[in-house]
Order: C-alpha cells, then structure tokens, then sequence
C-alpha cells in the first residue's frame, strides 16, 4: 500500500525527490517555492527527519538587512557620494579643496570628509596635499558594496550570505563599510537545509498518496458525494475566536425578576401602586407623624404639579387624625399633636413602596393575604457613589391569623435564600410604623462584612385597625440595588444605570 | 447620623464586667444598636476652654475650638490626653436613654441579667422656684414651655463633664430636632441664686457674658451675630422681636434659651451641685427631654441627687421633673402568638424586667401582667412596643425563623407578563436592555428630539438637581444618551429598555402610568426597513399585528418615519434619528429608533379614579 501524506508533507517530499541526491535545500526556500508556512515546513521536516527519509544540515549565515541610512540611499536613486564626488573631480579636471566639493555637490563637508576614506579605497581619486585629485578609474563598474546595496533593494530588504561569501576577507570589508555608514546591518543566523537520504527516495520510488484536506463542507460535496473522499482539515481547537456576545436583560432587571420570583414562588400575589402618592398613604396612612424628618422637603420629593390630591373617605381620614392625636380607639397614646389634612393631601413621588401595600390592606382586609411590589421610590438624594434619588425597592405583606414576628424572619430568610445569601442576621430597628421591627442584614459566602438591605416588622394597630385588620400583618421593604452591587460587585451605585455596553455583555447571565 | 464612642473600660467598670469586644458587640446588637467599629481613639483637650475633643488616629489636631471658638493655625493649644479602646455606634434617634455610657449600662445591665426591674430614683423636695414670666408664651418670643431640676452631690473631672456636654448635644440633635423643639442648659447652681425666672426681653435689652467670651458683656443681638454658638442657631430665633432669658434672682443671667449659657454659670469640675433647664416648644419634647438627661445624669454620677423644682407657671404651680411612670396592661399570649416564642407569665415577667420594666400581677388575671415602665423610655406608646422590648430581651437570634403554613396562589401582575415577553423577544433578536431612571428633566425629554413640552409630565417642586425635574414621559431620549455613552464601544450596537413612564392627563387627578418599550439600532449603516424588520418581528412576538401610517416626528428624518397602530391604538413612533439630534449627541452613525406603548396588551396599570 502506498504512504500517505498530508498535502504539505507530500509536496515537500516529492519536490526533494525531482533534485539529485546531492543538492541541499534551504528551509526557507523550500517554504517560498512550496507556498507553505516557515513553521509548517519545519514540523514536517524534523518528522521526516526522525524517520530517517531526509537528512538535515544546518550552516550559519549572515543575514543583512537594510536600515534607514540604506533605505534612503536606494529610494533617492542616487549613486554613493564617492561615485558623485569621482565624476564631479573627472568633469573638473583638476583637484579640488573638501569644502568646494562639499559645495558643489549640496552636502556637508563633514559628510565629504567622512566619504572620503572610500573616494580613496575605491581609487577614485588621490590626495593632493588637502584636496583631492582626479583620478583615472571606471566610475560606472559596480563594486561590491553596490552590488550588495542592490540585491538588498531587490529581495525586501533582507539578504542571507553564507559564512564563506561573509567572512571572505575582501566582503568583511565592505560589510564593515555598509554598517559603519548605517546602510544595513548583519546578524548571524542559523540556517537549516535538507536533502532526501536513500531511505527517501526508496519511499518516493514505493509511491507516495496524497491526502485531499478540505476546509469547509459545502453543498456541493453533499450533492456530489465527494464529501466521502475528502479529509477535513483539523482546527486547531485552541485558537482564539472574535467574540460574540448573547442578548441579555440587564443584570439589574435580572435581581428585580429573581425577586419577583422568589415571591411568587413563596405563593405572593403581585400588586402595583402609582408612582405619585398623597402624603395620606406615603406617611400618614402608615402613622408617620407630620413632624418626622423624612416628611421634610429636603429628604423627599414633593409635587408641584400635581400639586394636592383629594383625600379617602371622611371616616378613614377622621379615623387616621384621631390616631394620630390620640391613638383613637386603638389603644395607643399617639403621637399628641394637631394632625394637619392639608399636609396629608400634598402629592409625592412614592419613598417607599409600603405606601402600595398598606393601600392594599385597605383595600382588601381580609386574611389570608399574601401580596408584594418591587418597585422604584425616590428619595431627595443628591447622586454620588452611595445614593440615587430613585432605587427599586420589595414590600411584601402577610395578613394571616396565624402569622407571627418569626414566619416574618422566616419569609426574609427564605427569600435572601433564594436570591444566594445563606447568611443572614437580624437586628432590632426602628419604624414609625412596625413594631417589632427588624434590620435585614446578609453575607455573601466567604466574606466578612455584612451587608444591611431593609426593614421590616409587624404593622402597629395604629396602622392596621383603620383598614379594618385584626389579624397580624407582616410588612417588609428590602433594597434591590444594593443587593445587585453586592452581586455583582459594583462599588458605584451609578454604574447600574450607565449601561456600559461592555459591562452589559462581559457580565455572564450565571453571574 | 451622629456617632457616640463609648470607652470600653469605662463602660465594663461602670457593669462590673469584664466583656471582651465580642461579647458586647453580641449585646449591644441585642439591643439594636448600630456598630461601626471597635477602635482606638484619641482625645484632646483644648488649653483655653478645657473643652475635650475626640480624634480618629489619622486625624490632625483642629485648628479651632468648637467649643470657645479658638483659632489657630499652628493647632498648638491642644493637649493630647491619650488614646483609648472604643466602640463607635450611630446613635439610635429612638433611644435617647442609651445615647451616653450610664444609660446605655442601665440597659446593658437588664439584658445581661445583673440588675432587672425599674432604676429606683428618689427625688428630693423642691428648695429652689422659678417663675414663668408670660410673655414666652406671646408671638413675640414664642418659647412657651419650661421644665427644670437640681442635681446635687456631683463630682466631675474633664471626662466626666464632656460626657454631659456630649450627652447634651445629641439630646438636642435626637429630642430637640437641633435645639427647635426642645434645648437644654445645665448650670453650677452654686453660682445662682433663686428664685428664678424664665422671660423674654428686647435683642438690646440687656447685657451679659456669654460662655467663654469672660471679659464682654454683650446684647442679645450681638450674641447672635457674633458667638459661635450665635451665629449657628440664630435662625431658631428669626422673626421673634423678643429672645428668651433665664434670670436669677439678682438679675444674673442663665442663658439665653436655646443659644448660649451665661459664662459665669457655667459648669467646671468644681461644680458639685447644677441646676437643669430645658426650655422648648412642646411639652411632649420638654419633658421627654427632661426625664432623659436627669435619668440619665443619675447613672452617671452614682451616689448623686435629684431634687425637683417648684415651676409658678401663670395660671398653676408644678413641680418638675414628674418622672411620672407610665402603666400598661400586658397580655402574655397575645405576645406570644405575635412573636411567635413560647411564654407564659413568669418567663413573660422575667424577660420585662431585663428590659428595666417594673412587673406585677394585673387585675384581669392569670395571663395578663401589669407592666410600668420608666419615665426615660418614652419610645412606648403601645403594647405592641412592650412585645417588641420582650423580644429584644428574648434575642432576635433566638426566635426560629418559620414560614407562613398558609397556603396561597400566586399570581403576577400583567402588565410585568407583558414586559417580559417584550424583553426575551429583544434578547433573543440579540439585544441588550438598559435601564435608566424615570426621574428626567424636559430638555432631556423634548429638546433633544426638538419637540414641543407638551406639558404633561409630573414636576418636582424642588428638585435636588436639574437633571431631575420630572417623571419621564417617553423611554427613547435617555436610550437615545445611551447611545452617546456607549461611543466608542464598537458598531452595531443595539439596545432597548422596557419600563414605565407617567404622564398628566386631563381631567384625572392621578397621573395614568404606561409600560413602553424603546428600541434602537447604531451602525454604519443602519436605515427604516431595520427597524420596520425589528417592529414586525416584535408585533409577531407579542401577537399584535401593527398597521403603519406615513408620519412626521421633529427628531426624525422627513419621509423616513412611522406611526405604529394595533387596533383601534396608535401605540408609538419609528423611524430615522435626525442628523440634528445625532450632533446633539455628538454621534457620527445613523441611528434607527423606535418606542411602543405595551400597555393596551394589558389593560391600564392603575385603577382610574
């Protein structure tokens, strides 16, 4: 049976095979003849090599490349100065001073003085005291250095001599001549060559098979059948590809929709309230006294246009005044001061979406009930790495006979499970209307700070009774951007609303 | 938030304990309160008024005394006083009795079981009187109510005597809103002489020291336009043609409520004995403020006094402070079903008593309890809050978190449906979602598309900032500015955003609320027919088959835009950015755009009233 070879190595071999056995073949020339890569000749090579089908030799070269000097000498066209300065004393006749030279041919006279080493070697011309003398010589035959400027111009640039052509006394010379001028430069290199061993042309003689290697199936093939005698090129599987990058919601809507999740999955109903409240249902309706700091100016949003809304029914608000004042029939002392309804009736942009779900228990007092609300707020921020005047926020209530202050722990538990937190701690807070009240805070896994991301309690009488609520109602408001920057490891609370279309896509979905 | 240092040896010497930081980060966190960090610091004390300063490590000496209001640049007038082992917490607004190192070891003491039930403090008989002169209850000077007391057998030094400077502060800060509603002075009552009297007098109506200022007699007015402490609070005093004035009994002023002390009655670390005011606007925040810093001052000075003081208000004579105790009425099992801990009623009476609650039998019977509480804890206005203290007491750690049994259904709001079909069909067709506030202004929402303000967006009476005036009305500028942003990131590039926007209308008090989509396309080349490809390949998604109608849109290139309708709807706009708002926004490729109302797919987002 015939050898087979892959197309380069058969190419290779057989064009060995048409050179007698004597002649070596330089690396390089073969990869220019064959059209094929330095490195692939080489690999084939050093395989043929180890079966013993080729010999290798390797010879040092001197390989002379042209530098700028050069470059400029062969794009100018003209011949070197001492060719200039030869015809220049042949036309005059006479000797001439370095200055005069320097003038009549538009150059420097240093640049004359440090050429007149080559007018002289070259035997050009012959000194006269200080000037130089015609002399009687061919001008236009080319020396070495010329010759060797030449082939340079013609091969790229780049010209390989064998040592014996670069160390023969006369090349040294002039080697020395075009560095010492920065015409080019010489470096010893390795250069291999092969020829084929008696094994080789045994095999050549046997008969060698090449391998058809095809980049790409094409319908063609499929139609044809040719696809059945064709080898498919192999890919070098580690190469890098252009990247390209999947369609994808942006990595906040992604912990907005997981949270959504989580509480659907929890058995929630989801609920939705406006953007634009009365301060009724974003404070009062939630027993925050008129006088409480977050009520002010500076801390949120109000309305100018629209500028007031129309307050509920007059029971309602009767009832939310009296428990303010007094505490009304719930059983507290209130807050004792004269609540004011204009004050109720100014219109805000929500700061918390507890304003949707406490209008939500009014609506619909009767337990069991389940419902939350992810949601944006706005709060009077000025932006800085920290603070945005709007975020998304998650209320939730239960409204539930049974339900008591640790089902709350456990549904904040469940949930921050759900989103990946497994740590989670609980610490006593503060809401004007909770009581209990808690401050969320989780870990991410292996780190050491915990990380603060809502409140939440059981909703005060004084918050419940007026809608008609007897049972406990559990209530809960978490931050959602802070728990995406921990995430993803955003330090600039900015960055989530930038966009940046490289984060948008280097940022894995897994992520 | 202010932050309070706590030094950790002086809090474990005044418990009797030897907690290491962990164990009382434990506690302090039962209790609720905000850690920063355990951590070193360094105190200073200032030459000229003995003022004591507190400093981080890293921090540089302070060129000028708070306190008197020294200056000087070379910031030599300090002495170093050394470092010590802090915690440092935010103070808890709340809780003003924990704000200093005697009330917070009252509380510590109940939680860790070393001393339960109600502080005792007996108060003495009033010796001294102080009448109210009517006119701070008058328009002009309007400062109307007054509480006072005596602490006898006090011995201060430096650090004693900051603590009940610093204790001060935050009780203004935290009961007083900054001195408004209630403010506080304390006085070397060796230094007055009663009776005394609260009044008010002209801004030039006569002359005192003011603290720290010794060598000046100044007026009203020029306190306030001069005196630190002047120039920082004046504006409570704004408007009034009178300011009020304590006055003892040979004209020697007090203060000047709620501005500045008199220099001569001033505390030192001499006094043995004070005299306690607080003036204020409401009654509720004077005796809160009150029964807070005598309780207090009590813990930290044991062996220490009160003693009332006999207030001839014009129409009654009291005597403060009342420490009156308040009672409720405790029911064991409702607490027990709320919290969802196991109790009965001597676990129930135990748990109060840690909280420093008086607990009894109450006359309704087994299961309820009688439950009095401090006159310092003025957090509690319900029950509830007293279910809230037992279950700080029984450790939030403690209680096993649970879910609901209840079974429910879930069920998601539509218009969120809608939203995410909208947004897998752009991710599919390889685009990537924004998002950007709702918060905008009208040159971002209508110049840039060279549109008329149509005036219907709901606007901010006071915005923070000029980029946020209004709630959006549209999605397709601020993706239009992504597309600014993202110069540089490449062609094509594509983006969307699915959100909501708001809008007036006519005749409707509440603001109708829309979920849009915006879309759009950069690339060198880019033109109609892709985006008309996009919308079809959308309204083929969504189930909606759009009709197209020729349009003109002044951020559009004539003759390259089109109204979208579905129905009897005209849902949105599509078309070719025009070149005048591309320089805008200094971009150099076209841009396709379009934006379509989602919200007839799934009926109005909120009720209509």
């Amino acid at each position: 049976m015939k050898r087979q070879l892959q197309s380069h190595a058969y190419k290779l071999l057989t064009h060995l095979g048409k050179a007698d056995a004597e002649t070596w073949h330089k690396m390089t020339e073969l990869a220019t003849t064959l059209d094929l890569d330095q490195s692939k000749v080489s690999a084939v090579c050093t395989g043929f090599s180890e079966e013993s089908l080729i010999d290798i030799q390797e010879d040092e070269f001197e390989e002379l490349t042209l530098e700028e000097a050069g470059q400029a000498l062969l794009a100018s066209n003209e011949p070197l100065l001492e060719k200039r300065i030869a015809k220049l004393l042949q036309e005059k006749g006479e000797a001439m001073g370095t200055p005069d030279i320097a003038g009549a041919l538009g150059v420097g006279p240093q640049e004359v003085g440090k050429t007149l080493r080559f007018v002289l070697s070259k035997g050009y011309a012959r000194k006269e005291g200080k000037a130089l003398a015609p002399q009687d010589a061919d001008i236009d035959a080319e020396q070495a250095d010329e010759a060797l400027l030449r082939r340079l111009g013609e091969s790229n640039g780049t010209i390989l001599l064998n040592s014996e052509e670069a160390n023969s006394k006369a090349n040294k010379n002039v080697l020395k001549g075009l560095r010492s001028r920065g015409y080019a430069k010489t470096r010893t290199r390795k250069q291999r060559s092969v020829r084929l061993t008696e094994t080789g042309r045994q095999l050549l003689k046997d008969g060698v098979e090449e391998i058809k290697l095809v980049n790409q199936l094409t319908e063609e093939m499929m139609l044809s059948g040719e696809w059945k005698n064709v080898t498919f090129r192999e890919y070098d599987i580690q190469l890098d590809t252009a990247p390209v990058y999947a369609g994808k919601a942006h990595p906040l809507r992604r912990v907005l929709e997981e949270t959504r999740r989580a509480f659907l999955n929890m058995g929630f109903t989801e609920i939705r309230g406006p953007y634009v409240e009365s301060a009724f249902w974003d404070f009062d309706a939630l027993f925050q006294p008129q006088d409480h700091p977050a009520r002010e100016m500076q801390d949120t949003f109000y309305c100018a246009n629209p500028g007031t809304f129309s307050l509920p029914d007059k029971e309602l608000v009767e009832t939310i005044r009296q428990i303010h004042e007094d505490g009304g029939e719930t059983g507290s002392t209130g807050w004792r001061y004269d609540w004011d309804e204009e004050k109720a009736k100014q219109v805000v942009l929500r700061t918390h979406t507890t304003a949707v779900t406490v209008e939500a228990c009014h609506k619909n007092p009767n337990p069991p009930q389940k419902v939350f609300c992810v949601g944006r707020v706005f709060r009077r921020e000025t932006i800085d790495y920290k603070h945005l005047p709007e975020f998304h926020q998650v209320d939730g209530i239960i409204v539930d006979e049974h339900a008591s202050f640790a089902h709350l722990l456990g549904t904040l538990t469940e949930f921050y499970r759900q989103m990946g937190f497994e740590e989670i701690k609980f610490r006593p807070a503060f809401f004007p209307y909770t009581e209990p009240s808690v401050e969320v805070f989780v870990r991410m896994p292996g780190r050491k700070e915990w990380f603060e991301l809502g409140g939440a309690g059981v909703f005060r009488p004084e918050v419940i009774r007026p809608a008609g609520v007897n049972v406990p109602v559990l209530a809960w408001g978490l931050g959602l951007e802070r728990l995406a920057m921990i995430r993803y490891r955003v330090e600039d609370i900015r960055h989530l609303y930038l966009s940046q279309l490289d984060w948008l896509k280097e940022l894995a979905l897994c992520q | 938030m202010p932050v309070v240092a706590i030094p950790i040896e002086d809090l474990n010497r005044r418990l009797n304990t030897q907690l290491s930081n962990e164990e009382m980060e434990l506690r302090l966190e039962q209790l609720g309160c905000d850690i920063e960090e355990f951590t070193q610091i360094r105190r200073i004390q200032c030459n000229v008024c003995n003022n004591l300063r507190e400093l981080t490590l890293n921090e540089e000496m302070p060129n000028r005394c708070t306190e008197c209001g020294h200056t000087d640049d070379k910031a030599d007038f300090w002495s170093d006083l050394g470092n010590e082992d802090v915690v440092r917490m935010d103070l808890l607004p709340v809780r003003p009795d924990i704000f200093d190192p005697g009330g917070l070891s009252r509380a510590l003491r109940g939680l860790l079981d070393l001393k339960t039930g109600l502080p005792d403090y007996q108060i003495g008989d009033a010796q001294l009187s102080l009448t109210v002169d009517p006119i701070v209850q008058e328009e002009s000077s309007y400062r109307p109510y007054i509480g006072c007391a005596v602490i006898r057998g006090l011995s201060f030094d430096d650090f004693s005597l900051r603590l009940v400077m610093k204790l001060q502060e935050n009780l203004h800060w935290a009961l007083g809103r900054n001195r408004k509603l209630a403010s506080i002075g304390v006085y070397d009552l060796s230094t007055i002489n009663g009776p005394l009297k609260y009044t008010a007098v002209e801004r030039e109506g006569l002359r005192f020291t003011p603290l720290f200022v010794p060598d000046q007699q100044q007026t009203p007015q020029e306190v306030l336009e001069t005196h630190p402490k002047g120039v920082a609070f004046a504006n409570l005093l704004d408007g009034y043609t009178h300011v009020p004035m304590l006055i003892d009994a040979n004209e020697q002023v007090l203060s000047m409520p709620p501005i500045i002390n008199s220099h001569e009655t001033r505390v030192t670390i001499d006094t043995k004995d004070v005299f306690i005011d607080v003036t204020g606007i409401t009654q509720k925040a004077v005796t809160k403020t009150l029964h807070t810093i005598v309780t207090s001052m009590l813990e930290l000075f044991p062996g220490a006094k009160a003693e009332r003081v006999e207030v001839q208000l014009p129409k009654e004579k009291v005597q403060t402070p009342s420490l009156e105790k308040e009672v409720f009425r405790f029911d064991v099992a409702a607490c027990s079903r709320l919290i969802g801990i196991p109790l009965d009623d001597e676990k129930a009476m135990g748990l109060l008593r840690q909280m420093r609650h008086q607990v009894g039998p109450h006359k309704d019977g087994e299961g309820f309890l009688e439950v009095t509480v401090a006159s310092y804890r003025n957090d509690l206005m319900h029950e509830v809050d007293l279910m809230e203290d037992l279950a700080i007491a029984y450790g939030y750690q403690n209680i096993v978190p649970v879910l609901v049994p209840t079974m429910t259904v879930a069920q998601e709001r539509p218009e969120r449906v809608i939203a995410n079909r909208a947004r897998n069909t752009m991710t599919g067709l390889g685009f990537f979602e924004v998002m950007s506030l709702i918060l905008s202004n009208a040159e971002e929402q209508y110049d840039l598309l060279n549109l008329d303000d149509p005036d219907e967006a709901v606007l901010i009476k006071h915005p923070a900032s000029v980029e946020q005036t209004l709630l959006r009305t549209s999605l397709m500028p601020q993706l239009l500015k992504l597309f600014a942003l993202n110069r540089g990131q490449g062609l094509p590039q594509r983006l969307f955003e699915v959100d909501d926007v708001v809008r007036r209308v006519e005749g409707q008090e509440l603001p109708i609320e829309e979920v849009h989509l915006s879309a759009g396309i950069i690339d060198s080349e880019v033109g109609f027919a892709d985006i008309k490809a996009l919308c079809e390949a959308l309204g083929h998604e969504m189930g909606m088959h759009f009709t197209f109608k020729v349009s003109q849109h002044p951020g559009m290139l004539p003759g390259r835009v089109a109204e979208i309708h579905w129905n009897e709807h005209k849902l949105g706009v599509m078309g070719e950015i025009h070149p005048s708002v591309l320089e805008k926004l200094r971009l150099t490729h076209p841009i396709v755009a379009l934006e379509i109302d989602l919200t007839p797919l799934c009926g109005p987002l909120l009720p209509t009233h």
